[in-house]
């Protein structure tokens, strides 16, 4: 029945005469009954009731243990206890005596330790055929011929110690084995069954009815009792049977060594073998071992007949009836391996690699040369699957080499697969290689394995997926993509919709998908290129983006709402996606629109960028459509909401000659010069004499830029007379504008000179008038003064000028012919050298702080001064002509010229710096500059400063200026009544505010100033003129108030005065 | 491992019809290609869930070499269930089941759960024995019937699960004497019931008697 059997190997060597014939020598011609081990020494028990105890190096120490015959014995394990079981005399009667071989009596042998009868003296006796010691040494237990089983209980190395007690149901035949498991159970083998006695309750349970030989039972690994008959070996838990292994052979021996089972049979002597030869085949036994564990039979051979099998010292040996000593050594691991190899048995090899845990190392190093094996045989596929077991340990590259030829594909994918499966052992070259053979075995068998492979949701096969879409994208774009999109790689997806594909709808489907972060990063990404392809769903989509969006895919309510909570709405700015519309002006229009109604608070760059669009569409559009989009500008502009960059769109009005919007702007940032200038370009002459009615007043100056357009001849009269009402340029420098342009005739100006000719006249009379008065009335105060001063006064006065009441003593008179009680005078009067009355009448609040104090004041406080100055640069501080102040007042722009600094400084406090702010400040710029322009020519050039060859256009204006300062000088000078300076005394104040109403209606006097101004001005010496503007700057203004005689006049020259 | 019941089965059936590998794939959910013979009896348990009761099924695996025969016969008794397995792509082994069923019910106790098994359904194009003969051959015999895959793990659990649910209904309906170990069945610690007699049953082959209680 050999094929029925295990697969055979020799893992042993077999040693002969180890011993070198010592035990051969001990036991002499006896031969032996009882053998046993443990504690590190062999014992022989012979025939002769010697006991022979051998160390591991062979040394012998014998002693005569029985007088007759030494039956049975049972070396502890761990102990130097040895219990034999032998007769002293003849007859049955066993004795059981336990040997302490650690003490030596006097002879020098060990010594008993106790010696008692196996059988009890009222039983009959009966010779014992098993011996089972626990190791604790309490337990012993001895089984007899008749089928009875004894128990001793105690300290067994102790004479006197322990009871003895028969156990029973242990049937009638013989016991031929027992064997302690635990403490409290033994298993009792007879020839007719197998039991376990539970020895707490002393409860019997019968596991089989088979029985066996004596000797033919082991406890295996300290749970499994075995049992071998002539069949099969038996397994028995105490439970129960448990799995048999047929091996058949009459029984004589088991053993047990580490995991093996050493079977030794009675060798049948060949039948034929028997029949030819003559001499009786001598006895000879059979040693099978058993790898219980792996299922092999790891030894088998045949010996001469075998008295013991002996397992201690690690390894075990084989006494022969001989005397001969063989030892068996287990090969180790290495050269259990080679042999297999040699063989070619690797599955064995592993088997019992790993059952031995060899290392993964070594491991793969088998299944490795397994793998190679099964290759050269030619079963790749068989090979490949040892190859994935290598996997994390040997080199891929050593395994996809030899399968790289086409027919071997599928093999090669079943490693790559499995290679993928292990964490991080796969390779991005790996992933390409195997998505590389799905597409080689696709092509050929249309197996859909990438598609497979591709729709794997679970991820059973781990693999870097941006390198799978790579591979694949090369191969098949649609797989890509469907892997892409399985794996949520929402950017190569597009990619590739977008690249190779040029899908834009689907690609924008895909977006739409998305949720909102996604979708917004992905279409700032290709938000161009779908809107250049796919414009009007890109627009529409967009817009969704921008106000609310929601993924398409959603539920248009979800848990979230359902459950209460509302959800944040999610909105992308529009202004990230204006630079993707790029030319596409219409479409950018109808976003923006569509965002600016949407929503309030969009950002100047929209509005901005709506603007410019309009004005591109505007400009590209045909006459008829024009109208729309102007109208939509201008709307736009108007609005109050929309927050678009004034200059900005400025400058691309201008750009793209959009001229409603350029003048809308003008007329917003108040740059009404510009407009008119604008006007004057485009030779609409009407509509810049329209600005300059309707913003004239503010900005005189818009008139000059007119004249000097030159306008039409029609126009002319008002202008002039503008010109002339306002006193705008000298009648000599319009004269010379005039001439300039040949289409004018004389008769278009003669109103207009004769009329300035009149005022100028007028003014010289009534200037010439009030000198006299003047001059008259400083004659009669110089008399008053001298009379004062030289001849006695008489104080008339009988009442006082507090009270009203008849004076009476103490009284108080003061020159100005004032008398006061002393009584009211101390009431009221603040100082003692002053009249009362005089005192209030000259003491008027300030109401307004000096200008120049105020700005010394600034300079001193505010910590960055040159902001300050430049800011009074800004608004005009040296600037004569620009007149944007005083409002609404119809005094002569030159009167108000100087007062210009006192609005100016309370300017910044009320108005907050608007759009055209910067703008005008620049224009004012401009201009003060001009007048430095002036100063470097006419004068010597202030250090530092290179004299710029200056234009003639430029020199004409400069003189216009220059003559207007002159002008202002002179009226200031000249009519000093009409035109109360800021800078003159505080009791002046008051009455130049009375005198105001007054001086409205005197703009003929003006003009007389002005011819007046005329007729000096030749012999002015300009240099002195610009001393004197510098005198008027407020920064020199303490200098200016002494050097002005008549403002002291000026208060004399009132009513008020207590001496008129 | 606390069970409330222990039920023994035996699996039987022409050699490589796939035994062993039917019990590899129950208790390791795995499959051995190359199997070596079976050589004796092996041995399997799992623990499964009926009706909320936790059962541990022990498994013979038999050999199924007819000179094994006289090895195996001893492991009938004392078994609850059987799996009779037949190849579907081997004609003969489907043949021999009547010399199997007569076996199994000469030396099991007459309440044995008896499941038929065609077995290696995964080799559909090798297929020898029909569905319906297997159905037919069942139904004749009074056996539950399946076709399983040891290699697919088709089935496999269903057949020991569907086996292990009609042991438990006849233990409900009382058809099973629990308290005889014999019969393949064995309450668990738990349910042990003070009853002395729990430890009568011996699983004594040859009809002899268990030893009485001391």
């Amino acid at each position: 029945m050999a094929f029925l059997e295990w697969r055979k190997f020799s893992f042993f060597d077999i040693h002969k005469n180890v011993d070198n014939g010592k035990v051969a020598e001990c036991l002499q011609d006896t031969h032996v009954t009882a053998t046993t081990s443990g504690n590190g020494h062999v014992v022989l028990c012979d025939v002769t009731g010697w006991a022979h105890l051998i160390s591991r190096s062979w040394e012998v120490t014998s002693f005569k243990a029985y007088e007759l015959t030494v039956t049975l014995a049972q070396q502890l394990p761990h102990d130097p206890y040895l219990v034999t079981i032998g007769d002293d005399e003849a007859g049955v009667n066993p004795l059981i005596k336990v040997w302490d071989w650690s003490r030596s009596d006097r002879h020098g042998n060990p010594t008993c330790a106790r010696v008692s009868r196996a059988v009890p003296s009222h039983m009959r006796p009966t010779p014992a055929t098993a011996l089972a010691v626990h190791e604790n040494k309490s337990l012993l237990a001895v089984g007899f011929l008749d089928g009875s089983v004894s128990l001793f209980r105690g300290v067994i190395a102790r004479q006197r110690s322990g009871k003895m007690r028969t156990l029973p149901d242990s049937g009638t035949s013989p016991i031929t084995g027992l064997a302690f498991k635990g403490a409290d159970k033994l298993f009792v083998v007879s020839r007719a069954c197998v039991m376990v006695i539970w020895l707490g309750s002393e409860r019997c349970v019968t596991l089989d009815a088979m029985g066996a030989a004596p000797a033919c039972c082991v406890l295996a690994d300290n749970h499994r009792l075995t049992v071998a008959n002539n069949e099969a070996l038996y397994c028995y838990t105490t439970e129960g049977r448990g799995p048999c292994y047929a091996l058949e052979g009459e029984k004589v021996r088991l053993d047990w060594f580490r995991s093996y089972l050493v079977i030794t049979t009675n060798e049948t002597p060949n039948k034929s073998a028997a029949s030819t030869s003559t001499a009786p085949a001598p006895k000879s036994h059979h040693i099978t071992i058993l790898d219980i564990q792996n299922k092999f039979i790891v030894f088998s051979k045949t010996f001469e007949e075998i008295d013991a099998v002996l397992t201690e010292w690690g390894s075990f040996y084989i006494l022969t009836k001989n005397k001969e000593m063989i030892y068996l050594e287990e090969k180790d691991l290495q050269s259990k391996l080679t042999l297999l190899f040699k063989k070619n048995l690797y599955d064995v090899a592993i088997r019992i690699a790993s059952s031995q845990h060899y290392d993964d190392a070594g491991l793969t190093e088998i299944y490795k040369q397994y793998g190679d094996h099964l290759y050269s045989k030619g079963d790749l596929k068989g090979a490949i699957d040892q190859y994935v077991k290598t996997i994390g340990w040997l080199e891929t590259s050593y395994v996809i080499r030899k399968y790289l030829e086409s027919r071997h594909l599928e093999s090669l994918v079943q490693y790559l697969e499995e290679l993928h499966k292990k964490k991080g052992c796969a390779t991005e070259d790996h992933t390409t290689l195997l998505l590389t053979c799905y597409m080689k075995i696709d092509q050929h068998d249309q197996q859909g394995k990438l598609k497979e492979f591709i729709n794997s949701k679970d991820k059973v096969i781990d693999f870097d997926v941006n390198v799978a879409i790579k591979v694949m994208r090369q191969v098949s774009v649609d797989d890509a993509l469907s892997l892409a999109a399985n794996h949520k790689r929402h950017d190569w997806y597009l990619k590739m919709m977008l690249e190779d594909k040029k899908d834009y709808r689907r690609a924008l489907d895909y977006i739409v998908e998305l949720e909102f972060d996604d979708a917004d990063l992905y279409m700032r990404q290709y938000g161009h290129r779908l809107i250049q392809h796919e414009p009007e769903e890109s627009t529409k989509f967009l817009k969704l983006l921008c106000t609310d969006y929601k993924p398409r895919s959603k539920p248009l309510v979800d848990e979230a709402a359902l459950s209460g909570g509302v959800r944040e709405p999610e909105y992308a700015l529009p202004d990230d996606y204006i630079p993707m519309f790029l030319s596409n002006s219409e479409r950018l229009i109808e976003f923006l629109e569509y965002m600016t109604q949407k929503q309030t608070n969009c950002s100047k760059l929209v509005f901005d960028a709506l603007i410019e669009h309009y004005i591109h569409v505007w400009a590209k559009s045909p006459e008829s459509e024009k109208r729309e989009y102007e109208e939509k500008v201008l709307r736009l502009l108007k609005d109050p909401d929309a927050n678009y960059d004034k200059d900005q769109t400025l400058i691309i009005c201008q750009m793209l000659n959009f001229q409603a919007g350029v003048l809308y702007l003008y007329e917003e940032n108040k740059l009404w010069q510009a407009q008119v200038a604008l006007h004057l370009r485009s030779g609409d002459a009407e509509a810049a004499l329209a600005v300059c009615r309707r913003r004239g007043e503010q900005c005189p100056r818009v008139w000059l830029d007119v004249l000097w357009a030159p306008p039409p001849a029609h126009c002319l009269p008002e202008l002039l007379n503008v010109i002339a009402n306002e006193k705008l340029l000298s009648p000599i420098l319009v004269i010379d504008c005039l001439a300039s342009t040949p289409t004018y005739t004389l008769g278009d100006v003669r109103k207009y000179l004769t009329d300035v000719l009149k005022s100028e006249n007028e003014v010289i009379t009534r200037e010439q008038q009030l000198a006299s008065k003047y001059r008259s009335e400083s004659e009669r105060m110089r008399q008053q003064t001298s009379v004062l001063q030289s001849q006695p006064v008489v104080f008339q006065s009988s009442r006082c000028a507090v009270c009203n009441k008849p004076l009476e003593l103490p009284t108080m008179h003061f020159l100005c012919q004032h008398s006061f009680h002393q009584s009211c005078f101390t009431t009221y009067a603040e100082l003692e050298n002053e009249c009362l009355v005089c005192a209030s009448a000259r003491r008027r609040p300030d109401s307004q702080p000096h200008v120049a104090e105020a700005l010394h004041a600034r300079l001193h406080n505010e910590h960055d001064p040159y902001a300050v100055v430049s800011e009074y640069y800004g608004r005009g501080l040296f600037n004569k002509l620009t007149v944007v102040t005083e409002s609404g007042a119809v005094e002569p722009p030159a009167a108000a010229a100087p007062a210009q600094p006192t609005p100016a400084v309370a300017a910044p406090v009320a108005q907050p710096y608007g759009p055209g702010a910067e703008a005008k400040l620049r224009q004012a710029e401009g201009q003060s500059k001009q007048i430095f322009v002036s100063n470097t020519v006419k004068q010597v050039a202030p250090k530092g400063t290179t004299v710029v060859p200056v234009p003639e256009g430029r020199m004409r204006l400069i003189e216009q200026q220059r003559y207007s300062s002159s002008l202002e000088a002179n009226l200031n000078k000249l009519e000093p009544v009409h035109k109360p300076s800021p800078y003159s005394s505080p009791i002046t104040a008051k009455k130049r505010f009375e005198e105001k109403p007054r001086s409205t209606g005197v703009s003929p006097v003006v003009q007389q100033n002005i011819s007046a101004a005329i007729s000096n001005g030749s012999s002015k010496n300009p240099f002195e003129e610009e001393t004197y503007d510098e005198a008027k700057n407020p920064f020199a203004e303490e200098a200016t108030e002494p050097t002005n005689p008549f403002s002291e006049d000026d208060d004399y020259d009132s009513n008020y005065n207590p001496f008129s | 491992m606390a069970y409330a019941y222990l039920f023994k089965y035996i699996i039987i059936g022409d050699t490589g019809v796939g035994k062993s590998c039917l019990l590899l794939q129950f208790t390791d959910k795995r499959f051995q290609p190359v199997h070596d013979l079976t050589i004796g009896v092996e041995f399997g348990a799992r623990m499964i869930t009926i009706d909320g009761k936790q059962i541990k099924l022990q498994i013979w695996d038999t050999a199924g070499q007819e000179a094994f025969r006289s090895i195996t016969r001893s492991y009938y008794r004392g078994a609850a269930g059987a799996l009779l397995v037949y190849d579907i792509t081997r004609r003969d082994t489907f043949n021999h089941l009547t010399t199997w069923l007569e076996d199994a019910r000469q030396h099991s106790n007459s309440n044995m759960v008896i499941m038929l098994i065609g077995n290696k359904s995964d080799l559909e194009s090798r297929r020898e024995v029909k569905k319906e003969e297997g159905e037919a051959f069942a139904r004749e015999h009074g056996l539950v019937f399946m076709e399983t895959s040891a290699k697919t793990a088709a089935n496999v659990e269903e057949a020991f699960i569907n086996t292990a649910k009609e042991i438990y209904e006849k233990i409900q309906e009382g058809v099973f004497d629990i308290n005889n170990e014999a019969n393949g069945i064995k309450i668990g610690p738990q349910h042990s019931t003070a009853g002395g007699a729990s430890g009568a049953g011996g699983a004594g082959a040859g009809g002899a008697a268990g030893g009485g209680c001391c």
